[in-house]
């Protein structure tokens, strides 16, 4: 692992870029949505990949546990549930039209996982407030909430 | 006891105290950088920032640091009561540097998401 450190003055922060870790010389791009891209509706509307299955990620949810590995594996940067990206080759393409499908991936994963809907916003809302520069919109907690319910409820919702 | 018996007997208290101290400060040090290695999993993408929300990252973050929050901070509200319970002053200065090297990681931490 190659460790570099840099002193960014524009933000006023101490930037250590951690390669490997945080990729910071790949390409990163934003489109909407990627070819076969499919039409889902559970209470809300969104779009999923092919394939999209609540019941997969529950187990998952259930197989990682509090697993820290196993939940960046599914929901982590790039993980396997983590449709807005597409990473190949350190390249990553962000198809902010999976954003909702994330987002109910991450709800049904920690249902699956054992913990509560309540700890699941504690945690969201917490780290939203506290540190994220990136802090998520409203639909973050709607879609990642709906993800939660429909894994309670054993809907799977139905796509075209 | 004979005096000279007594002193060493200090001096093997201290040299022992000093080597504990040095444990604790080093075993800190190398969980603060653990952290930061387990941490940076839920750091933004630099090319992400501000244009992307975050989803999964909160929990894999969380899942990550909470237990090594939750050890360290056993480890050192412990020893930090034994240094105030013993009146161990000198132990308190690696106690306060190994708080410092924690604060540091954390600002690292925080300064990435």
């Amino acid at each position: 692992m190659q460790t570099t450190f840099h002193y960014d003055c524009t933000s006023q922060h101490v930037r250590w870029h951690i390669q490997g870790l945080a990729p910071s010389n790949a390409t990163f791009t934003k489109k909407y949505l990627p070819p076969g891209a499919q039409s889902c509706s559970a209470i809300f509307n969104f779009h999923a990949p092919p394939g999209f299955d609540l019941n997969a990620i529950i187990a998952a949810g259930r197989a990682g546990g509090a697993n820290p590995f196993a939940a960046l594996r599914a929901v982590g940067h790039g993980g396997t549930f983590d449709f807005q990206r597409s990473v190949s080759g350190g390249n990553t393409t962000f198809y902010s039209g999976y954003t909702d499908a994330s987002n109910i991936a991450v709800g049904a994963y920690l249902y699956g996982a054992g913990f509560s809907n309540g700890q699941a916003s504690f945690i969201s809302n917490s780290f939203a407030d506290t540190m994220s520069s990136n802090a998520g919109s409203p639909q973050q907690s709607d879609y990642r909430n709906l993800g939660y319910d429909l894994a309670n409820a054993g809907w799977n919702p139905t796509c075209h | 006891m004979e005096p000279d018996m007594s002193l060493t007997i200090a001096r093997n208290e201290v040299a022992s105290g000093s080597r504990w101290n040095l444990v604790l400060l080093t075993v800190n040090i190398l969980g603060a950088i653990i952290y930061v290695l387990a941490a940076s999993h839920g750091w933004v993408i630099p090319q992400e920032h501000g244009a992307v929300p975050v989803s999964g990252e909160p929990f894999v973050w969380a899942l990550f640091v909470i237990p090594i929050y939750a050890v360290f901070g056993l480890v050192n509200v412990s020893w930090g009561a034994y240094i105030l319970s013993k009146r161990r002053w000198r132990s308190g200065y690696f106690w306060l540097m190994a708080a410092a090297v924690w604060l540091i990681a954390i600002c690292v931490d925080f300064a990435h998401h």
